[in-house]
C-alpha cells in the first residue's frame, strides 16, 4: 500500500517535471514568435514610412493624378473668414 | 541451538552491511552538502560559463522621429552567422557548404573553424536571403544571431540632419552621432547564448543590456521636403555647385528644416562622395556679403549713431578706402539709411560702418554670435572667422560693413537674423525636441536664450527696414502675397584661390529673412553657391525663399496678415533727418 502511494507520488513528480520542461519550450517558442511578429510589425512600419515618403507621394500626385499647388487666393482659412466677418 | 548459531553470523553481516550503507550515504550526503551548499556559488558560475556565454553584438538603437512622430530612422533585426568550433562535426564540409551560401572563400571559414575560441563570427549582418540559406543548412555548431540594422525609410530626406551609423551600428554623423549614447543607452549590447539539453543554441537578451531612448526632432518632414525640393530645383536651374536652406522658428531656435544640395542616401552612405555627405549649413563658412548688412544696421541703430531717415550720399556708386575702390552695383545719389539697406548700397554701408566704428561694430558682431559656434546640437560645427580689431587693416572696417573679411556659417547668420526677428533675443538653434526615455517618460527640450543682443525697439525698427528690402528693394522676389516679409539679400564674390583676389564671376548668392514680419513664425536662409551667369541674391536665392515660405505658411495654416492684393506700403520716413 505504502509503496503504491510512493510510486504514484514519484510518477506525479516526474509528470510535473516533464510538464515544466514542455511548457518551458512552449514559452521559448512563443517568445521567439513574439520577437518575429514585433520585427514583422517594424518591417511593415518601415515599408509604410517608405511608401508615405513625401518625395514619392508628390511624384505620384503630380505625375499620375496631375495635381498642382494652390495659387494664392485659392486657400481661404476659416479663421481668416471669421476675422473678416467679425 | 542450531538456529541461534545460524542467526548470529547473519545478524552480524546485516549490521556490517547497514554500517557500510550508512557510511556510504553519509559520504554522499557530505559531498552533496559541500557541492550544493558550500561551493554552490562558485560552481554555479563555473557551470554557467560552460553552457552560457555573453556575446557582444551591435548596439540596439532607439527610433528617430520628426516633430509629429513620423519615422526618420529605425532599427530592424538583421542576422549574423557564428560558429561554436567545438560543436562542429565535419569542419571541411561545414566550411564548403557555408562558403557556397555566404559567397565567401571556404578557406577563410575553415580557418575560423580551427579556432580555439568557443565562439567565432563567420559573417556579420548578412542579407535576409543568405541568412535563410544558412538556417536551412542546419549545420551542427553553426547558428544565426539577430543584430540590429539601421533603416532610413525616407532615404535622402533630412539626411544631413539625421546622419548615419557605421557597421558597428554606432553613430558617425548628424543626430545619430550627436545623441549616440541616448540612442544606444550605453557602450554595447549583449546576447546571452545557451546550449540547451538538445544541444540547440538559444539566445536571450542579457539582463544588463542597456536600455535605449527614442528621439523626437524639431524638424517637420513636410517643411523639410518642401525645402529640399525647392533648393534642388534652384540649384539645378542656376547650374550652381551646391546650396543650403535652413528653416527655423525664430522664437525658439527650433530647426524646422535643414537641407543641403548635393545630398545622399544614409542607407547607402558609402556610395556617395564625402562632399555630398558634408552638412554645409554647419561646416562651410563663407563671406556673407550684403546679407551681413543686417548686423551693421543693428549695431548702427542700437547704438543710436544712425536714424532710419538719416541721409547718406552714394558718391555716384564708387568710394575709395585705403587705396581700394569699392563700387555699388548701380549709382546712387542721396539716400536715406532705409534706402541704404533696401537697395543694399555698399557706399552707404561703408559710411554707416565708419559712424559705428571698429570696436563697437566688433562688439556687436561677436554679441550676435559670429566667431563662435552657435552650440547647435549637431556635430562638426565651424566657428567661422572674425579677426580682432587690432589685426584689422585700413580696409577692414569697410570690408566688414559689406560682409567681407568675415566668414560665417549659414546657421550662424540665420541665428543672428532670428534675434532681430524675435525682438533681440539670441536663442540657441537646436534639433532635439524631446526624448522618450526607456521608462516611457518624455523629456521636452526647452529653448535656450544665449543673450539679449539689441533692444526690442531696435529690432522693431530693423524689421520695418528689412520689410522695405522686400517691398521695394533688392529682395522683391522674396515677397509672399498676403504676408509682410522682412529680409536681406546677399551677393558675395568668392575668393579665387589662384589669383588670391576676389573672382569676378564666382559668387555666393543668398537671402535671409523672416515671415510674417510683424509676428514671425519662420526664419529662412537660402544660400546658393556659384550660380551660373549674372546671378544675385535677389534673383537666385530670394525666389527660393518665397516658394518655401508660401508652401510652408499654407501648410501651417497661418492666415494672411494683409489683404492679398495689397503689398507692404512704404513707411513714411521720420520727421527729422540728418545729412551724411
Amino acid at each position: 500500500m505504502a509503496s503504491g502511494v510512493l510510486l504514484v507520488g514519484l510518477l506525479m513528480y516526474v509528470w510535473q517535471h516533464i510538464q515544466v520542461v514542455r511548457i518551458g519550450y512552449q514559452i521559448e517558442r512563443l517568445r521567439v514568435e513574439k520577437i518575429t511578429l514585433v520585427q514583422e510589425g517594424k518591417a511593415l512600419n518601415v515599408a509604410l514610412s517608405r511608401l508615405r515618403s513625401l518625395a514619392r507621394v508628390e511624384e505620384l500626385v503630380r505625375g499620375e493624378l496631375g495635381m498642382v499647388n494652390p495659387v494664392p487666393g485659392q486657400v481661404i482659412l476659416v479663421d481668416d473668414l471669421k476675422k473678416e466677418g467679425g | 541451538m542450531r538456529s541461534s548459531s545460524f542467526e548470529r553470523p547473519r545478524r552480524g553481516r546485516i549490521a556490517l552491511l547497514a554500517l557500510v550503507l550508512i557510511t556510504s550515504l553519509g559520504v554522499v550526503a557530505a559531498r552533496l552538502y559541500s557541492i550544493q551548499i558550500i561551493q554552490h556559488r562558485d560552481l554555479g558560475i563555473r557551470a554557467n560559463g560552460q553552457y552560457e556565454r555573453l556575446i557582444p553584438v551591435t548596439a540596439k538603437r532607439g527610433t528617430i522621429f520628426d516633430r509629429h512622430g513620423r519615422v526618420l530612422a529605425i532599427s530592424l533585426d538583421g542576422a549574423s552567422v557564428f560558429v561554436h568550433p567545438g560543436l562542429v562535426q565535419d569542419p571541411r564540409a561545414t566550411a564548403s557548404r557555408l562558403a557556397k551560401v555566404l559567397k565567401i572563400p571556404a578557406g577563410a571559414i575553415r580557418a575560423k573553424l580551427k579556432s580555439d575560441r568557443p565562439f567565432v563570427w563567420v559573417e556579420r549582418k548578412v542579407d535576409p536571403d543568405r541568412a535563410e540559406g544558412v538556417s536551412e543548412l542546419d549545420l551542427p555548431g553553426v547558428g544565426l544571431v539577430p543584430e540590429g540594422k539601421r533603416y532610413y525609410p525616407k532615404k535622402t530626406t533630412a539626411a544631413h540632419l539625421i546622419g548615419f551609423v557605421g557597421v558597428d551600428n554606432r553613430g558617425l554623423e548628424g543626430v545619430e552621432l550627436q545623441y549616440d549614447s541616448l540612442l544606444t543607452g550605453g557602450p554595447r549590447s549583449f546576447l546571452s547564448s545557451r546550449v540547451d539539453a538538445l544541444r540547440r543554441v538559444v539566445f536571450r537578451e542579457a539582463e544588463d543590456s542597456p536600455a535605449v531612448s527614442d528621439l523626437y526632432l524639431t524638424v517637420d518632414e513636410v517643411i523639410q521636403h518642401v525645402a529640399e525640393r525647392k533648393l534642388e530645383e534652384a540649384v539645378r536651374r542656376s547650374e550652381a555647385r551646391s546650396g543650403t536652406v535652413i528653416v527655423m522658428d525664430p522664437l525658439t531656435g527650433e530647426i524646422l528644416a535643414l537641407a543641403n544640395t548635393p545630398s545622399y542616401d544614409p542607407n547607402e552612405y558609402g556610395s556617395f562622395p564625402l562632399a555630398s555627405r558634408r552638412n554645409r549649413a554647419l561646416t562651410d563658412p563663407y563671406e556673407p556679403g550684403s546679407a551681413f548688412k543686417t548686423v551693421l544696421a543693428a549695431a548702427a541703430l542700437d547704438e543710436g549713431v544712425v536714424r532710419p531717415a538719416d541721409l547718406f550720399y552714394g558718391e555716384d556708386g564708387i568710394i575709395e578706402v585705403a587705396g581700394t575702390k569699392i563700387r555699388d552695383h548701380k549709382r546712387h545719389g542721396w539716400m536715406t539709411f532705409r534706402d541704404v539697406v533696401a537697395y543694399s548700397s555698399n557706399v552707404g554701408a561703408i559710411k554707416v560702418g565708419m559712424k559705428v566704428g571698429k570696436t563697437r561694430f566688433y562688439n556687436y558682431i561677436t554679441s550676435f554670435g559670429f566667431g563662435v559656434p552657435t552650440g547647435v546640437d549637431l556635430p562638426g560645427e565651424n566657428r567661422g572667422v572674425i579677426r580682432q580689431p587690432p589685426d584689422w587693416s585700413g580696409l577692414s572696417l569697410s570690408a566688414l560693413s559689406i560682409g567681407h573679411e568675415i566668414s560665417t556659417t549659414p546657421i550662424q547668420l540665420l541665428t543672428a537674423v532670428s534675434a532681430v526677428a524675435n525682438g533681440g533675443h539670441l536663442v540657441r538653434p537646436h534639433v532635439l525636441k524631446a526624448v522618450r526615455h526607456p521608462d516611457g517618460s518624455v523629456e521636452e527640450i526647452q529653448p535656450f536664450l544665449i543673450r539679449e543682443v539689441i533692444s526690442p525697439e531696435t529690432a522693431q525698427t530693423l524689421t520695418s527696414i528689412f520689410t522695405e528690402v522686400v517691398a521695394r528693394g533688392t529682395g522683391r522676389e522674396a515677397a509672399v502675397p498676403g504676408f509682410p516679409v522682412a529680409g536681406k539679400t546677399g551677393t558675395a564674390q568668392k575668393l579665387d584661390r589662384q589669383t588670391g583676389g576676389y573672382s569676378p564671376t564666382k559668387v555666393i548668392a543668398s537671402f535671409v529673412g523672416y515671415v510674417p514680419a510683424n509676428n514671425p513664425r519662420l526664419a529662412i536662409l537660402v544660400v546658393i553657391d556659384e550660380p551660373r551667369g549674372r546671378a544675385w541674391g535677389g534673383t537666385v536665392a530670394a525666389p527660393v525663399f518665397r516658394e518655401i515660405a508660401q508652401e510652408v505658411l499654407s501648410y501651417l495654416a497661418i492666415p494672411p496678415v494683409v489683404p492679398l492684393e495689397e503689398r507692404v506700403a512704404r513707411r513714411p520716413d521720420e520727421a527729422s533727418s540728418r545729412v551724411n
